[in-house]
């Protein structure tokens, strides 16, 4: 190929053509995503003042030399340093934020083994041939599809009308003779209360795992089927190829699932509310530090999330 | 039919009997045995899940075509004495659904087709376009990809405030194709697997053939990454359709009608309506404080807005399933 009317070589070619490749992405990454992050960064080190439209920048400077301290004007905004008293003020002295964040991830927390086990035992029996495993597939994935916010928000006001069309009295007494009667059984109260809750909540268990079962469904069809035959002739049972074959080999998977649903979280996770609602509110600075505050717990849970498997994945290469 | 039975249980027995000579009676019935209740409890397991799945979706379907009369009605349950399209058009009313399926139709698609293209671009400069300093490029797609969005939120609607491009498709658009859109950092990870995983014989043959990169990339590699394509496609597609996050900081509901926006403020949407009609204010709110009744379109609004996504998965359900086993995403 030339180029200016030099001929480059091949490999030339391909450094160039990645960093064509690369560009929209490149220019997303320093002209978003980084300058978005700096300002988020700046904004919950300080509290943000709105300039109105039709301010001058005699009374822009004016406003700032009012302010005192360490104020500047930064992409439309006023910015007046005020160190880490946003944090103090989300940490110590909002009235919900410890609670809320705490509930986020308490529901990270409890979610992440419950859809991870679901969802490998839900690959597994995908991945065996029976009768309407096509029909189950297609089932299967549906709420992949469907699984939206404001699908969730929408039937949550319709509470009602369920209640209405299911005869709720019924259902709500079955279950709770069996609470009654697991209490009776000899379980503590706590155990029993969040079973009921998971069970409870199968519905929503269901429709976020869709893509942790496809990646699973991927992980287990991609094992090497001589494996299994091997076993098979050293008499292991399906029982004992699952624990010493496919757990194995699934493990890496384990790792990238987890990893997922914790990401899937994010915009459910009900924080997002109450950064929104301060956001709205126009205080930005809270808002922030509150988004900082919970960027660093997730990124806390992935590292020990991380930290934990790598003690049990199993990687077949090495 | 008889006939058909019986030939099936000479078989049966003859093949058991050829078994238990070969095992033993013991080995053979149990092995029988253990089949049969395995096979009952999965499809307990399996079809009980599809039922958990497949309930609520009925329910909305009942509930919407039913007649408001029937619904409170206890003796009336699945069926109901008299259908009704009422709710279904006072929902279409409401989430004003014409103009905000063609809305948000459009700005899926765009999405879509954006994303594809700066994704798998820039996946296929990850895996085989290498450069120096590309592994730190790559550390950045998967910083972007665990950053919650909320901590990026005001500034980026700053951004685009700045350029005026708020209330307008566009934003949704340019995120979309500057690869920082619903979880772009994923669907470029997805290619660059994908990618990865193609042979380097191709890319040398391509070459000795007389193709330059592009042509490689466009000729070669592209048609041999189809299944990433699909997958990554319906992805962005149903995630954009679904979205609220990135709607609502991004497009202001008065000005633009998308279907997600309009659902989650649909007592709003009532009262507004029920003014319109030349109802009192206060009347308005008190009507539309009834839970049934605002339920009740809610739940026909969400059958609205699934329904196109519902209709494309009837047809595209088996490229969706096959498609992800096919990427090796995961190998």
């Amino acid at each position: 190929m030339k180029l200016f009317g030099k001929r480059i070589t091949y490999k030339q070619e391909k450094v160039i053509f990645g960093i064509l490749f690369l560009s929209p992405w490149i220019i997303g990454l320093v002209f978003v995503f980084f300058s978005a992050i700096l300002d988020s960064l700046l904004y919950s080190l300080s509290t943000v003042h709105f300039i109105s439209g039709n301010a001058t920048d005699a009374e822009i400077s004016a406003f700032i030399e009012s302010l005192g301290g360490f104020a500047f004007k930064k992409s439309g905004v006023i910015l007046e340093w005020v160190g880490l008293d946003n944090f103090r003020y989300a940490l110590f002295e909002h009235g919900t934020f410890n609670r809320i964040l705490v509930d986020s991830v308490i529901e990270i927390g409890l979610n992440l083994p419950i859809i991870i086990i679901f969802s490998l035992l839900v690959a597994v029996m995908l991945n065996t041939r029976f009768k309407g495993n096509v029909f189950a597939r297609a089932v299967f994935f549906l709420p992949v599809i469907i699984a939206s916010d404001a699908i969730t928000t929408a039937l949550s006001q319709a509470t009602l009308l369920q209640d209405t069309m299911n005869n709720v009295e019924e259902s709500v007494f079955g279950n709770f003779e069996f609470q009654a009667f697991l209490l009776e059984a000899g379980l503590s109260q706590s155990i029993v209360t969040f079973l009921s809750n998971t069970v409870n909540q199968i519905f929503n268990v269901i429709s976020y795992s869709g893509v942790q079962i496809l990646i699973f469904l991927a992980g287990i069809q991609s094992i090497p089927s001589h494996l299994y035959e091997a076993a098979k002739i050293e008499g292991a049972n399906s029982y004992e190829s699952f624990w010493k074959i496919t757990m194995p080999m699934v493990s890496p998977h384990i790792l990238t699932v987890g990893i997922y649903t914790i990401i899937d979280g994010f915009v459910r996770a009900p924080i997002t509310e109450l950064i929104l609602s301060l956001k709205d509110n126009l205080l930005y600075g809270y808002s922030a530090s509150m988004a900082w505050i919970y960027f660093a717990i997730v990124i806390l849970i992935i590292g020990i999330f991380i930290g934990l498997m790598n003690r049990v994945v199993f990687y077949y290469d090495n | 039919m008889i006939t058909k039975i019986r030939t099936y249980l000479r078989n049966e027995a003859h093949r058991f009997e050829r078994r238990v000579k070969a095992k033993g009676f013991k080995q053979e019935v149990s092995y029988r045995v253990t089949k049969i209740v395995v096979s009952i409890v999965r499809s307990f397991i399996v079809f009980g899940l599809c039922f958990v799945i497949l309930y609520p979706i009925l329910q909305m379907i009942v509930a919407a075509v039913t007649n408001p009369d029937d619904l409170s009605n206890p003796l009336v349950v699945w069926i109901p004495r008299q259908f009704s399209l009422e709710f279904i058009q006072f929902a279409a009313e409401i989430l004003d659904y014409r103009t905000g399926l063609i809305n948000t139709a459009i700005m899926s698609f765009g999405v879509m087709i954006l994303t594809l293209i700066t994704s798998s671009l820039a996946g296929y400069a990850f895996a085989k376009l290498k450069f120096k300093g590309i592994n730190i490029l790559f550390f950045f797609v998967l910083f972007t990809i665990v950053v919650p969005p909320q901590t990026i939120a005001m500034p980026l609607y700053m951004i685009f405030n700045r350029l005026g491009l708020t209330s307008t498709l566009s934003s949704v658009f340019i995120l979309a194709f500057l690869g920082m859109g619903i979880k772009s950092g994923i669907f470029i990870f997805i290619f660059r697997q994908v990618f990865r995983n193609l042979p380097k014989e191709l890319e040398e043959a391509a070459l000795i053939d007389g193709c330059g990169v592009f042509k490689t990339y466009y000729l070669v590699m592209l048609p041999n990454a189809s299944s990433a394509f699909i997958t990554v496609g319906l992805f962005s597609f149903v995630w954009q359709w679904n979205d609220v996050f990135y709607t609502r900081l991004l497009i202001a509901v008065e000005n633009l009608n998308i279907l997600a926006l309009n659902l989650t403020s649909v007592s709003t949407k009532l009262v507004y309506m029920l003014q319109k009609l030349g109802v009192d204010q206060t009347l308005a709110e008190g009507i539309s404080r009834n839970p049934l009744l605002v339920g009740t379109i809610a739940n026909t609004g969400a059958l609205l807005m699934m329904l196109p996504l519902l209709i494309g998965y009837l047809f595209v359900q088996r490229y969706f399933v096959e498609s992800v086993e096919r990427t090796g995403i995961v190998g």
